[in-house]
């Protein structure tokens, strides 16, 4: 191609000659793209209607195999394979309604999307004025060329969108749908636990403590009380399996009898578990061995009481005769019955001190458990109408038994929450909840030093501390977020938030530095904000529960009554992670170890672990 | 060449002429601008008079929409929070959970929440909600009643041919005014 010259005086200007052999390509490339455009749109419309064909057959409406398989439930309503083939066809009939739903829609879009550029590529590739070309001249190789491009380049382009409609149609096809709540049948009493009574095994040898009490890190290694270290129910391990089979006993390290009945939880120090039992007869203390879970000793507990005492108010649902849970501080093991007797073993089972409170004047039986600060057993002792003075709270020399300190009668009537120690500064508080007080004493004399009126009616939730806030609920009246650090009465100064959704009677609280979990007896699980107080969500899970929940790492351990454990996802959104059962009534709490969590069922005390 | 004629002033009889034709044409103008406005039929739309509603599913399969426009609602201040809800639980439930085989909706479009025992809400998931009319149905029969049909006009297509109003065997459809859409139960009508 001959080169123009530049003749002008200015700056040197490039001017492109238009060649006649470079003729317009895009008309040609958008023919083609308009019948693929085409195709595209007619396999869409061929995927809509078989969508649509199949979409009739799924309609959960008119299922006639769902009307059946509830027909045959009403005449063998305890059939729980029927039950399950139900609640599957059912999930799977709105599974694929949502399914054909969303790809519906979808799939309409893209038509109306393929229509469009169909409509606008036939367009400008068919009806396009054509002028009048004196000098058409034959398309050149290099001209095809251009143009197989750009019709491959409009392919691609549509491959890809195609290819990207089709993902976001796959992709948001799975269902939101919940899967309706499925109760999970309760095991069969394990076939393998042993009907006798297991020979008692010898204790390990253990370096006796050389101090009075154990220390804070010693105290956060084991379990040695009620909801673990601080009554807070957090695990300090997360190494034992979430998911086991009682029937079969896998991730069941053991499973024992227990002898005497009680609602107390299991407490552990080192390599022993405490637990305690009663009727109407006689109190026992029991020791098994954490690894083997054989009985090390069991040791009964003489009560103290008078002759011709009246015998004391118990209600089998509030925990028998043995309802409060023991403590332990590595140097002895201490037990409260509903008797009123105290008792302290050291960790062979030789006896070392009792002594009686008197009868407790309680409505259905002393069910607080007990607490340790130091070398002192803290017992939370609330009796009666509130009149009287009869209720107080009592720190004892955990060597003796004798009377450390004992606080100013409490205007309180009888309660059954179970006191936590905090650290609030450089000041240990003891934390005891009543109706309607939370109030807090100092660890070392025992005087008051706040108090917070947020409670009603017959007080049972136990308090908690998490993130420098006291915790205290009871159904009927709030859950109350109480800074610790005031002096007085706080009601109106220190009160952070309240709460008034989801508040149980029975379970306390558990939190996980960022929010607060609530576990109702009829099985609405609730969470807050602890910074806020604003709730996060609300949960039906249709189950009862007495056990109060814990937190496993970033899991939160929900156990209902008929031995269903609940593993969910804690954080603002509820997200259930899966259910195991335990095969057995369940009251108590569990208690976290390393690699094991030991729970007490109806029958059985039993460790989840590996075999 | 002719000289233009000059322009005579008009009548004072041709001028007030004038003015009275003005003015009649005028308020002739005005006269039908506000008969035209007075005339005018304000905007309906269609909607589903519960009282009439007869509960026959049809309102799930005529809609032109594949999820019908017509949504189940709940009027709270009628319901009575029942534990055993025949609007929500099969007729013969086989426990009172929320377990597949013992809900009604065919969509588990309801949602069950304890308040205190043994009270319990219901609340209606609109979006999965088909109109079948179950839940009225159970409502209505054992029930106080609180649940109810009516036509969500965010997804109707108010395309003035319904074709549920030609399906209704109980003629429970009716033009209303689209400023008062919706035709609610109340407590005093149940009562």
């Amino acid at each position: 191609m001959p080169a123009i010259p530049n003749n002008s005086p200015g700056p040197a200007a490039t001017v492109r000659p238009v060649s006649p052999s470079e003729p317009n390509l895009w008309p040609q490339s958008a023919q083609k793209a308009a019948w693929i455009a085409l195709a595209f749109c007619l396999v869409v419309l061929a995927l809509l209607v078989t969508n649509y064909v199949q979409s009739l057959r799924s309609d959960p409406l008119t299922s006639p195999e769902l009307a059946t398989l509830k027909a045959e439930l009403v005449k063998n309503p305890l059939d729980d394979n029927l039950k399950k083939s139900i609640r599957l066809r059912d999930l799977e009939m709105r599974r694929q309604l949502t399914r054909h739903q969303e790809l519906g829609e979808r799939g309409g879009w893209l038509l109306l999307g393929g229509m469009a550029f169909f409509v606008l590529a036939i367009k400008y590739g068919y009806y396009k004025k054509k002028l009048a070309r004196p000098d058409k001249r034959p398309i050149v190789a290099v001209n095809q060329a251009r143009e197989i491009r750009h019709a491959m380049a409009s392919v691609g382009i549509l491959t890809a969108l195609a290819a990207g409609g089709g993902w976001v149609v796959s992709s948001q096809s799975e269902t939101k749908i919940v899967a309706p709540i499925v109760v999970a049948k309760a095991a069969e009493k394990s076939a393998t636990a042993p009907a006798a009574q297991p020979e008692p095994a010898k204790p390990a040898a253990v370096a006796a403590p050389t101090t009075p009490y154990p220390t804070a890190d010693e105290i956060a290694k084991n379990w040695p009380r009620f909801r673990g270290p601080g009554g807070i129910a957090n695990a300090a391990y997360t190494n034992f399996p979430f998911t086991w089979n009682v029937e079969k006993g896998e991730n069941i390290a053991w499973k024992t009898p227990i002898t005497t009945p009680g609602a107390n939880s299991a407490v552990v120090w080192d390599n022993t578990v405490f637990i305690t039992g009663a009727n109407a007869k006689k109190r026992e203390v029991s020791a098994y061995e954490l690894t083997s879970g054989k009985i090390l000793w069991q040791k009964t507990v003489e009560t103290g009481a008078p002759a011709g005492t009246e015998p004391p108010n118990v209600m089998e649902d509030s925990g028998g005769f043995a309802p409060s849970t023991a403590v332990t501080d590595g140097r002895r093991v201490y037990a409260i019955f509903v008797t009123g007797d105290l008792a302290a073993f050291d960790l062979q089972g030789n006896p070392v001190w009792t002594r009686y409170l008197g009868r407790p004047d309680n409505s259905y039986g002393h069910a607080s458990s007990l607490d340790f600060y130091q070398d002192r057993l803290i017992v939370l002792f609330d009796q009666g109408d509130g009149k009287g003075d009869k209720s107080k709270l009592l720190a004892l020399e955990t060597a003796t038994g004798k009377t450390a300190w004992e606080s100013k009668p409490r205007p309180v009537p009888n309660s059954w929450a179970t006191p936590i120690t905090i650290k609030v500064g450089k000041r240990d508080l003891i934390v005891a909840c009543g109706n309607p007080w939370v109030m807090a004493y100092d660890a070392i004399s025992g005087s008051e030093v706040w108090r917070a009126k947020a409670l009603y009616g017959e007080v049972t939730p136990s308090p908690i501390y998490s993130a420098g806030l006291v915790l205290a609920v009871m159904d009927g009246e709030n859950l109350s977020a109480i800074k610790p650090d005031g002096e007085g009465d706080v009601t109106k100064t220190q009160v952070a938030w309240k709460a008034e959704e989801g508040l149980p009677d029975i379970t306390s609280p558990v939190a996980d530095g960022e929010y607060v979990y609530l576990i109702t007896s009829s099985g609405a699980l609730t969470a807050y904000t602890l910074a806020t107080g604003k709730k996060a969500y609300s949960q039906e899970l249709e189950l009862s529960f007495k056990s109060s929940p814990s937190i496993v790492g970033d899991r939160l351990l929900l156990i209902d009554e008929k031995g269903v454990a609940i593993w969910v996802q804690t954080g603002p959104k509820f997200k259930e992670l899966g259910r195991c059962a335990l095969g057995e009534e369940i009251l108590a709490s569990p208690a976290f170890l390393d690699g094991r969590m030991v729970l007490r069922g109806k029958s059985n005390l039993i460790c989840v672990g590996k075999n | 060449m002719t000289m233009p004629e000059i322009p005579q002033n008009p009548s004072r009889r041709g001028f007030l002429g004038g003015g009275l034709r003005g003015a009649f044409l005028f308020l002739l103008g005005a006269a039908s601008t506000l008969l035209g406005r007075n005339t005018q039929k304000e905007k309906t739309v269609w909607q589903l008079d519960p009282y009439k509603c007869i509960q026959c599913t049809r309102c799930a399969t005529e809609c032109v929409l594949e999820v019908s426009a017509v949504k189940c609602v709940q009027a709270y201040p009628i319901c009575g929070y029942c534990k055993l809800c025949t609007g929500y639980f099969d007729p013969q439930p086989v426990s009172l959970n929320t377990a597949a085989e013992n809900q009604l909706c065919p969509v588990g479009a309801i949602k069950r929440k304890a308040l205190e025992d043994p009270y319990y809400e219901y609340t209606i998931d609109e979006p999965v909600c088909i109109g079948c009319a179950k839940c009225v149905k159970g409502c209505v029969l054992f029930g106080n009643g609180s649940f109810f049909l009516q036509v969500r006009h965010d997804r109707c297509l108010n395309c003035n041919d319904c074709s549920i109003a030609r399906g209704c065997p109980a003629q429970a459809f009716k033009r209303v005014p689209a400023s008062q859409p919706y035709l609610l139960k109340d407590r005093e009508h149940q009562a």
